[in-house]
């Protein structure tokens, strides 16, 4: 998904167990958010329970995007699911912890493990 | 010891402008190595987070006129936004983190976290936000 100059690039994928997983590429803020939120409860709302969100190549996040990640976990857990994160970079688990959202945000090594 | 350098971005508020801060941004390290990656990193963080304000409150989905001033000091950057939006409602020593569960309400909270120091005025020319980063060595 190309979005005007921000070029942030999302592409989903069910995993042999049934896992979904969204790459994003570029940058997630304010602009790029309602993509991602409109995606992860496309997700969801199609029947994917177990949810991860791969994010090693997202360089920057803010806060409007940890929003739409929070939105996608309230989703998919009103489902009966859960939605992990995998492969954060420095700055990004460093703005998860600042917001005391690693314990909720969970990050994983990579999608493979997200549910181990 | 390098002389203080200004740089400035001037730009209407839209779905282009944090990808304008982020370049700039970028386009400052590259000519200031020695900006530690402490500092680049909480930059990154407060300028996008104060971008993204102006844009959706100042702006209120109308084009805003921005200013992005950073004047790079041997030991600290200082970084102002203007804009000709509307005044906002902030009280900056009342912001906190919202439930963890929220969705929206966090900028500002990460905005200070980050910073040595994170103001704002009005004043005739409009809004105008000050960040002081931590001091470093140059």
């Amino acid at each position: 998904m190309v979005r005007g100059k921000i070029q942030v690039r999302m592409r989903s994928e069910i995993t042999p167990s049934g896992v979904a997983v969204v790459v994003v590429e570029g940058p997630l803020d304010m602009t790029s958010a309602p993509a991602l939120r409109a995606e992860l409860h496309d997700l969801v709302n199609g029947g994917g329970k177990q949810v991860v969100v791969d994010l090693s190549g997202v360089d920057s996040i803010d806060s409007a995007a940890l929003g739409a990640l929070v939105s996608g976990l309230k989703t998919a857990r009103k489902n009966g699911g859960d939605l992990r994160i995998a492969a954060p970079n420095e700055r990004v688990t460093a703005l998860l912890k600042l917001t005391k959202l690693s314990d909720v945000l969970r990050p994983a090594d990579s999608p493979d493990n997200g549910f181990s | 010891m390098s002389e203080p350098e200004l740089w400035i971005l001037e730009a209407q508020s839209g779905r282009g402008t944090l990808e304008e801060v982020r370049q700039t941004l970028s386009e400052i390290w590259q000519a200031h190595g020695e900006v530690p990656e402490s500092v680049r990193s909480e930059m990154a963080i407060a300028t996008a987070e104060i971008a993204a304000n102006i844009v959706e409150h100042a702006a209120g989905g109308h084009p805003v006129r921005i200013r992005m001033e950073v004047l790079v000091l041997p030991d600290e950057l200082q970084v102002r936004f203007i804009d000709d939006g509307c005044e906002l409602d902030v009280d900056l020593d009342s912001v906190h983190l919202p439930d963890e569960m929220a969705e929206r309400g966090r900028g500002l909270a990460v905005a200070r976290a980050v910073l040595r120091h994170l103001s704002y005025q009005r004043s005739d020319d409009g809004n105008c936000w000050t960040l002081l980063s931590e001091r470093f060595s140059g």
